[in-house]
């Protein structure tokens, strides 16, 4: 008799989440803080979560960019959460938002990071950024959602924070201005992405058809549910854009027409 | 195998060199390559298989030669070659890179045209075509999707795969092509061969699918059949071919859910065309021949569709519905129809770019069909934009001003639209409103 | 030929639906014709999304539905009209679009007639937490029927096999080698899949045509139940390979291949991805012992490389960590060291000052006395500061030093295995 049970695995998805994470000049002081100190809790709750979630075992990734970007954590794998380490992250520099993807749109393959021999659950991407971006990102953002469908399919979060976050740009990059949570004090940027991350842990890997996307949006409105009031608004989705018309571009010929002799 | 290598040399019957100069593509009855013929790059079509009679389609197509292009948009056969091997071939022009197969206009994924006015005026292009051909004596009696190549940017029609272009009720021994047989040549079972009523249906067919997407006897029933055996084929395509929309029995409706571009571009279409193809399509025209839609009357009513068919400032392209203001789908901006051309049978819409042709006065020889009158221009004068009507006749035009003065008009000059101005042409009154 | 393979199909209701009380989404059936001419088999995945509450009818209606078209082109195709499909890849594709076609129109029909004739029950309310308020649409009526579809139809020597959904279907070669033969659908990743209710599933669904001579043992297919149930493909290959090996047992010995299927697909349920499983397949009667004992040392390679690639992953992955700990240790003794450094040198100074002040004592005036008391004083206070600080030091340093060097000892421990797993890996594969 063939051990068929012998064969059997005990098997847990991978559930990528991962941490794109603005650390540009303008983030120095009390806003890179509060997200070293935000990191550093959470990791710790979401050790003590992700222990009894039966559906998936969360992995962590982190990339930093401010200047070009650099992975924090390993560029080979994503890291365990018993194997993860948050050293401070230190601010300086411009807003590479454009690097980030291109480096997410790299990295994001059976042949990089998510080089796993256990099946993966959609991966979460956070996005924190508090500034404009600084280099073009919006062709890099349409060849990654075309080229790289963990990217595209990927749950995608933004957290703009301040007033100056460029919340369009977040918009644009996370597919959906609904996705898109404005934070304004730093207490509430700790919490958020706190919450944020626990939420995303939690996420169902029920199989679901493609044309489904409500993740992001569900983790969203539960987070806010989570949170105190004060400090953050939720982006509603913008009035249609006015379009521009395509109108009569072409030269006309000037002629003296002389109607009074019709 | 190839029968030739680059660098072999033929010739055709008048003495000429044929030089290969690559094999291009693979066809239904012979192999195309690409040739130097008297100083030119040339294509020479090289027949692998026959119909029923080698010798009568030698000498159809020899006289076929003789006998010139009936229409410069037909890629015609120009020489014939000698024999080799029991085989022949002739020479034509190469069809140009930027033409597509309409099969590719079909598909939506390869090529699209640009604008639905577009894939009017290539039916258009092609309807006229057939007329000349028909009315030079000739049927094609193998109208098919492969028979057509469309420049997107142009709208200029290529017709090929002439080789079985016979005078009328002569026949090559080739039936068609399925799908695009008229269905007393399906349900004759090669008892029953191609003329010009045949032809009619085919271009129907033809025309059906460029302007709504489906095939006109493709809807439940056809969706329902796992396999098309010869025996199903003929039950949709045969005489007892239904047609999706057919006015007393909707048992053959396209399915909304596997095919929903057809709903879609059948509600827009004006009354005027589904009456044609209703009548074109209807069981007393599958049935017999002659009730079917001659070219003329194709004619009329797709240049009465594409004068009402208008940009919209959004973009978007409206279909004028009675020459009366239309209000557009996608933006809800209403477009104003301020003037209309009063013709004998309905009234125009001017917009920019409208047209008039011949055809839309009345009835008139096959050849000044598309013969363009007006067409509508925007000029500035005096500071401001004016909407003109051009003389297209290349010849002079007489008119009458709004104070009943006679004028003559003179090619190329342009009359301001101004209501109350009324032209007189081919004894017809048509008037500005 | 027909005769000569086996064609079974088991489905089991998956260990999390059986918790909560929800029915089971899968179907799977299989057919073999009277006559001997043909073989059928299906296989549907019902979608577990809530809004998909009818799901377990979908998977039913569309393996049937399989089932019968399949059948009514068994005269029509036969083996000349084959071997004209299979070179001429227009005429293929032409009649596939046709079969699909036919296959996705009764799927639809006959899902609209089960909604319109069965009012949705207060039980499936309260299940899948529907909001009864609006009436469904359309679509909403199909999405709530959606499901996968795999299937094929053996026939005179051709393998006929349509896909619409994830999943992978496996064939098994005379050399012991397995593929899936179905050209990739690019939207089925992770865990989303296409579904026979999407709107373009006409242009998703996936076909391929097989010619099966001797070379071809056997086609096996499963939900995603079973693949999710394992880490890679090569695993899943290896489950089926054993599927294969315990269908010829249990033909061989007469045994109850129903109950045998059911154990083990249940515990695959329970102890991997707890969802509804279903297999269905057909397999050769002539599989020797050759083949079989190819099948079980691929087993044995695969789960050498496997725990391989596991202990190199999380090696990746502990990377980091040891060397931030190692940087602490290391921290932490330098400080230490300084520390002790500085305490030695004020110790000494302290013991210097106290020698002296004891040999001067007897000679020193009031006022001497009362200076060298204060320096006396001063050092005592630095010397307890120093002390205690490097107390301090002391604890963190051996600390530091415990957390580096257990977590090198485990570091340490997973790289020798993977050394010793990756000789015996060398040794497995040079046997070939």
């Amino acid at each position: 008799m063939p051990n068929i049970i012998d064969t059997t695995e005990m098997v847990k998805k991978v559930l990528p989440i991962i941490y794109v994470l603005d650390t540009s000049g303008s983030m120095s002081g009390e806003k890179i803080a509060a997200v070293n100190e935000a990191m550093h809790e959470t990791v710790d709750v979401l050790k003590d979560i992700s222990e009894k979630n039966p559906d998936a075992q969360v992995k962590i990734a982190a990339l930093a960019f401010s200047t070009g970007s650099r992975w924090i954590t390993s560029e080979n794998t994503l890291e365990d959460l018993e194997d993860f380490v948050w050293t401070d992250l230190v601010a300086g520099g411009t807003t590479d938002l454009g690097n980030a993807i291109s480096e997410l749109d790299k990295k994001l393959s059976r042949s990089e990071l998510l080089k796993s021999e256990v099946g993966f659950c959609i991966p979460v991407i956070l996005f924190l950024t508090d500034g404009h971006p600084t280099d073009s990102y919006i062709n890099i953002l349409k060849n990654a959602n075309k080229n790289n469908t963990w990217f595209r399919h990927a749950t995608k979060i933004g957290i703009a924070v301040g007033e100056d976050a460029d919340q369009e740009a977040l918009a644009r990059v996370v597919g959906n201005s609904e996705a898109v949570i404005s934070v304004h004090d730093n207490d509430t940027l700790k919490a958020l992405i706190k919450v944020a991350s626990i939420t995303s842990s939690m996420v169902n890997s029920k199989s679901r058809t493609s044309s489904d996307t409500n993740n992001a949006v569900e983790i969203i409105n539960q987070t806010m549910q989570m949170l105190p009031c004060k400090g953050v608004t939720l982006n509603k989705s913008s009035s249609s854009e006015t379009k521009k018309t395509d109108n009569n571009s072409s030269d006309y010929t000037i002629i003296d027409l002389d109607e009074s002799n019709w | 195998m190839t029968e030739f290598k680059p660098g072999d040399i033929l010739k055709s019957i008048d003495g000429n060199n044929i030089k290969i100069i690559r094999f291009l593509a693979s066809g239904g009855q012979g192999d195309v390559y690409e040739v130097e013929y008297k100083g030119e790059r040339k294509a020479l079509k090289w027949y692998r298989t026959f119909g029923t009679n080698k010798k009568k389609f030698y000498e159809n197509l020899k006289n076929n030669i003789s006998n010139g292009s009936p229409d410069k948009n037909f890629l015609w056969p120009e020489a014939l070659t000698t024999t080799i091997n029991n085989s022949f071939g002739y020479v034509m022009k190469l069809r140009p890179k930027e033409y597509h197969e309409l099969s590719e206009f079909i598909i939506a994924r390869g090529v699209k045209f640009p604008s639905f006015k577009a894939a009017i005026e290539v039916c258009l292009k092609i309807t006229s075509a057939f007329r000349i051909l028909h009315n030079k004596g000739y049927s094609n009696q193998d109208l098919n999707d492969g028979n057509f190549f469309i420049n997107p940017d142009t709208g200029d029609v290529l017709i090929c795969d002439n080789d079985n272009v016979a005078p009328n009720n002569t026949n090559m021994g080739i039936i068609g092509k399925p799908r695009y047989m008229a269905p007393e040549i399906v349900s004759g079972h090669n008892k029953v061969l191609p003329n010009t009523q045949s032809d009619r249906f085919s271009l129907a067919i033809i025309l059906f699918i460029i302007l709504c997407n489906n095939h006109p006897l493709e809807g439940k029933r056809w969706v329902s059949i796992p396999c098309m055996t010869p025996a199903f084929a003929e039950q949709i395509y045969g005489n007892n071919a239904l047609f999706i929309y057919d006015e007393n029995d909707r048992s053959n409706a396209p399915v909304d859910r596997l095919q929903p571009n057809v709903a879609l571009r059948w509600k827009y279409m004006p009354d005027y065309i589904k009456d044609a193809f209703k009548k074109s399509f209807s069981r007393e025209a599958i049935l017999n021949p002659s009730k079917r839609l001659r070219e003329t009357d194709w004619l009329k009513v797709l240049t009465r569709f594409e004068s009402e068919i208008v940009k919209c400032d959004c973009g978007n392209e409206i279909f004028i519905h009675d020459a009366s203001d239309t209000k557009c789908e996608k933006c809800g901006r209403i477009y104003n129809v301020k003037h209309k051309l009063k013709l004998p049978e309905y009234s125009l819409t001017i917009a920019r770019g409208t047209w008039l042709y011949r055809c839309q006065l009345g009835s008139c020889n096959d050849t000044e069909a598309l013969n363009p009158i007006l067409h509508s221009v925007y000029v500035i004068s005096n500071g401001k934009k004016v909407l003109c009507l051009k003389n297209e006749m290349g010849k002079e035009l007489k008119a009458i001003t709004t104070s009943g003065q006679v004028r003559m008009v003179k090619p190329n000059e342009l009359v301001p639209v101004l209501t109350g101005i009324k032209f007189i042409v081919f004894d017809k009154e048509i008037k500005i409103i | 030929m027909i005769s000569n393979y086996l064609i079974f199909n088991q489905t089991v209701l998956g260990n999390s639906h059986k918790r909560k009380g929800l029915p089971c989404q899968d179907y799977s059936l299989s057919y073999r014709d009277s006559d001997g001419k043909f073989l059928i088999f299906a296989v549907a995945d019902g979608h577990g999304d809530r809004r998909c509450f009818r799901s377990a009818f979908g998977s039913k209606i569309a393996c049937e539905v399989l089932l019968e078209t399949l059948r009514s082109i068994v005269n029509d195709v036969d083996l000349t009209f084959l071997e004209t499909l299979f070179n001429d890849k227009k005429k293929e594709l032409d009649f596939f679009y046709k079969l699909k076609l036919s296959i996705l129109n009764r799927w639809t029909e006959n899902v609209t007639n089960h909604y319109f004739n069965n009012q949705i029950s207060e039980d499936e309310i309260v299940k899948f937490k529907i909001e009864t308020t609006k009436g469904l649409t359309n679509d909403e009526i199909i999405k709530a029927y959606g499901t996968t579809l795999l299937g094929g139809l053996l026939i005179d020597g051709y393998l006929i096999l349509i896909q619409q959904g994830d999943g992978h279907i496996f064939i098994f070669d005379e050399k012991g080698n397995s593929f899936d033969p179905m050209p990739i659908d690019k939207n089925c990743v992770a865990n989303v899949t296409t579904s026979m209710s999407d709107k373009n599933a006409l242009d998703e669904m996936r076909h391929v045509l097989i010619e099966c001579k001797e070379n071809i043992v056997a086609c096996l297919m499963g939900t995603d139940g079973v693949e999710d149930s394992f880490s890679s493909l090569e695993s899943t290959s290896n489950f089926y390979s054993d599927l294969i090996e315990l269908l010829l047992n249990s033909y061989k010995n007469n045994e109850d291949l129903q109950s045998n299927l059911i154990t083990n697909l249940d515990y695959l349920s329970v102890n991997g991805s707890k969802d509804d499983i279903s297999v269905v397949g057909i397999v050769s009667k002539s599989i020797d012992k050759k083949l079989l004992a190819i099948y079980q040392s691929k087993k044995e390679e695969l789960k050498c490389k496997q725990e391989i690639n596991r202990i190199s992953e999380k090696l990746n992955s502990m990377n980091r960590k040891l060397s931030f700990l190692e940087n602490k240790y290391l921290e932490a003794k330098n400080k230490l060291d300084a520390t002790s450094e500085k305490f030695d040198e004020t110790k000494n100074q302290f013991s210097d000052l106290k020698k002296d002040y004891k040999k001067r004592n007897t000679f020193f005036s009031d006022l001497i006395r009362s200076f060298l008391l204060s320096t006396y004083d001063e050092f005592d206070h630095k010397y307890k500061e120093l002390a205690t600080e490097r107390e301090k030091n002391s604890i963190v340093f051996k600390n530091a030093k415990k957390e580096y060097f257990e977590y090198k000892k485990v570091y340490d421990g997973l790289e020798k295995s993977k050394a010793r797993l990756e000789k015996k890996y060398l040794v497995l594969t040079k046997k070939k």
